[in-house]
């Protein structure tokens, strides 16, 4: 009963964890559908040489080319498995087994100049980003890129550092970087402390799991004496230490992961950083109980000293 | 305090541990204190433009109407008038937010200060009397555009209210975007041309980094790579019309936003007078995209909102869990209890002894996060009250929780059969 009250306390410490690392994350998509989906590492850049060659097309990116007199109007070319915005489909229509398509936002006063070859499939859905609703995306997910329909870009991934990614795919020096200014709700100052908020609260959480689990595992300190004085060895000790505590814990929070992990696959944001985030915290939680085990054994035991029996 | 000692040794690691949890649980209630302050002013900002409307007013002197409207001898001081009175009047607030590129003598190249950077052109640079001038992005605004928009300052001071009018040889005080911060210092000297006019500048402000303004062309104007400059109202008809700086003031000075509850008929009765009285009406009023202006407040109002929600929530589960882990603690010290009653303590001063313990450690711990604030915050005494007050509150909530605990704790135990071991 005991045992059962302390793990779900430490689930329950890791549950919040989880939820403050997917807010984060889910802070950022918000901040960046607000930003006419342009998140805070995107990257702007010119072409300075490059001919819309792509060295390595596997990656996933988003890519948003357009010209400067014009730039609500955009060619976006997609790769991979990327989140795109909210969208309210017209109905009957889809993204699937479509390598050309527009997306348009409500604002968009004339649609006359979108080419033939791109169907309109949907909408929009973001009501608070009037930047996103002003915008016509030409989606392509084919690989050519033709430079003489912009040669502006802006760049964003879900697969880490996005100045890497770009690097790989056409080559530092054939752009040139533009500072980006961000909009929306990024500017807000109260929006940028507020991951500083989260951070302290998962802090917070973890020197809370810390005491949790020493207080679980020194609660049995009498049981590693008796088992001591009683001539049980080391190895019998852990053993037993590990399959009440360990053992449990480890499989009911690896348990607790792949819930999350489905929760990711129902509910995706645009990248997975808060999983690999709290995969950490729970991997950092095996951890802390390992180490305290082994702290614990050698303090009630050897450090003892008395006669055996 | 020899208890407390006990108390302690009893369990050190954890009473450590315990202590970091209090410092970065009040932490947690000063960020969330700091933050909420600071969206309720950001929404308090964006709600300046709610339930508002907006309208552009916009001369229409082109070509042969121009030709003919300064063929005029009192043309100047008839542009003069309009655009005092509509800045005068008190039916609706009358805001200028002008994009207009200045020039700055020997300037310390950067491309990105351009004003058509982003284009892909590059810095402009051209001879004025012997010295080399640099285009660089530059906003003239009038006192509205501050009160409208929650612009921030890092070093410096804003305009003073003179510095909105135009004196001859006087210097005009200069407001530089985040960007040129470590290029130029408050209190510079800046040589400018405005509409070709040379001038002197002084910086008397460096703004805080991703500051904006609304402006018609863009309800989000971003200021960082900008130099600002006072829109500065000619205080009589101008006399020296030559060059094009009399002229472009005066339109760039009538050419302003309006911001009013009032509809477009209700506008043009009230802009009758105005007309009337500077004997002028070659001018159109444009309405604003309102959606954008809607777009900005619903955005600020939902970010409040969604990080109220998650701040109260997770505030209450971490005390909740704060809350179990120091009832933990007082089970942890149950021996030490024991031996205090056989030596004479009663009950409620155990009690006592755990909600003074409580109450000293977040007191202590509490002070941590001020010098935080203290660093981090320009007047914090108002923070520090607020801080206070509510960790009171939560103190005499835990406190309160704390001695509920222990006595059903104590309750449940049978203390002769603790007693005897």
């Amino acid at each position: 009963m005991d045992k059962t009250r302390y793990i779900l306390i430490l689930h329950f410490i890791c549950l919040l964890a989880g939820c403050a690392f997917w807010f984060i994350s889910y802070l950022d998509q918000i901040n960046m559908i607000n930003n006419g989906y342009l998140n805070k590492d995107s990257l702007s850049f010119r072409t300075k040489g490059w001919e819309g060659k792509l060295k390595n097309h596997k990656a996933n990116y988003i890519l948003m080319q357009y010209d400067s007199i014009s730039p609500y109007f955009k060619y976006v070319h997609v790769n991979g498995h990327v989140k795109l915005p909210p969208i309210d489909y017209i109905s009957g229509m889809s993204t699937a087994e479509r390598t050309k398509y527009a997306l348009i936002g409500k604002m968009v006063g004339t649609i006359a100049n979108i080419p033939k070859s791109y169907e309109i499939i949907g909408y929009f859905h973001t009501p608070h980003s009037y930047r996103l609703q002003s915008q016509i995306w030409l989606v392509s997910k084919e690989a050519a890129i033709e430079l003489t329909n912009g040669t502006n870009f802006d760049f964003s991934t879900p697969s880490g550092n996005a100045r890497k990614v770009l690097d790989r795919l056409i080559g530092s020096e054939k752009y040139e970087l533009i500072p980006r200014d961000q909009f929306g709700t990024y500017v807000l100052e109260s929006n940028r402390m507020f991951p500083a908020f989260l951070t302290v609260s998962i802090l917070f959480l973890a020197i809370m799991k810390v005491l949790v689990i020493f207080m679980w595992i020194r609660k049995d300190n009498a049981v590693i004496k008796v088992f001591y004085f009683s001539g049980s060895s080391y190895w019998r000790i852990t053993g037993f230490l590990v399959q009440q505590k360990l053992l449990p814990y480890f499989f009911s929070s690896s348990g607790l992961l792949v819930l999350f992990l489905t929760f990711k696959f129902i509910n995706p944001l645009w990248d997975n950083v808060w999983l690999y985030k709290l995969t950490y915290f729970v991997c950092a939680g095996w951890l802390v109980l390992l180490i305290t085990l082994g702290f614990t054994i050698i303090k009630e035991s050897v450090q003892k000293g008395g006669k055996r029996f | 305090m020899k208890v407390r000692k006990l108390l302690f040794k009893q369990t050190p690691y954890l009473n450590v541990l315990s202590g970091v949890a209090a410092i970065l649980f009040c932490s947690l209630i000063l960020v969330l204190i700091l933050n909420l302050q600071k969206s309720n002013i950001e929404t308090t900002a964006a709600h300046q433009f709610n339930g508002k409307n907006v309208y552009q007013i916009s001369d229409n002197l082109y070509n042969e109407q121009e030709k003919l409207f300064f063929s005029n001898p009192n043309s100047f001081s008839i542009l003069y008038q309009f655009g005092q009175k509509l800045r005068q009047s008190n039916k609706f607030d009358y805001y200028n937010a002008v994009w207009q590129p200045i020039e700055l003598a020997d300037f310390k190249i950067d491309q990105q200060f351009g004003p058509y950077y982003e284009p892909g052109r590059g810095l402009q640079i051209r001879e004025f009397e012997g010295k080399s001038y640099a285009t660089v992005a530059s906003f003239q605004i009038n006192a509205k555009v501050f009160e409208y928009n929650n612009i921030g300052l890092q070093e410096g001071s804003f305009f003073s209210s003179n510095s909105y009018f135009f004196e001859e040889d006087k210097d005009i005080p200069i407001l530089l975007g985040a960007a040129y911060k470590g290029i130029y210092q408050v209190g510079d000297r800046l040589e400018l041309l405005h509409y070709s006019r040379h001038f002197n500048g002084v910086v008397t402000g460096i703004l805080k980094p991703q500051q904006r303004i609304f402006t018609m062309n863009d309800p989000e104007a971003v200021i960082d790579r900008s130099v600002i400059l006072p829109v500065r109202y000619f205080k009589e008809p101008p006399k020296n019309t030559e060059g094009i700086f009399a002229k472009a003031s005066l339109y760039s000075h009538m050419n302003g936003t309006i911001i009013t509850n009032l509809s477009p008929m209700e506008l043009r009765a009230a802009l009758e007078p105005i007309n009337v009285e500077s004997n002028f009406e070659a001018y159109s009023i444009i309405g604003a995209e309102s959606l954008s202006i809607l777009a900005l407040s619903k955005m600020t109002d939902t970010n409040r909102l969604l990080l109220f929600i998650v701040s109260i929530t997770t505030g209450f589960m971490l005390a909740g869990l704060y809350l179990w882990t120091l009832s933990l603690l007082i089970k942890r010290n149950i021996p030490v209890y024991m031996v205090m009653l056989i030596s004479g303590a009663t009950m409620d001063s155990i009690q006592m002894l755990s909600s003074r313990r409580l109450m000293l450690t977040i007191g202590i711990t509490s002070l941590f996060p001020t010098t935080l604030l203290i660093i981090i915050v320009e007047n914090p005494f108002y923070f520090l009250v607020v801080y206070y007050m509510v960790i009171v509150i939560v103190v005499l909530l835990l406190v309160g929780m704390v001695k509920l605990m222990s006595k059903k704790l104590f309750r449940r135990l049978d203390l002769v059969q603790q007693l005897k071991g």
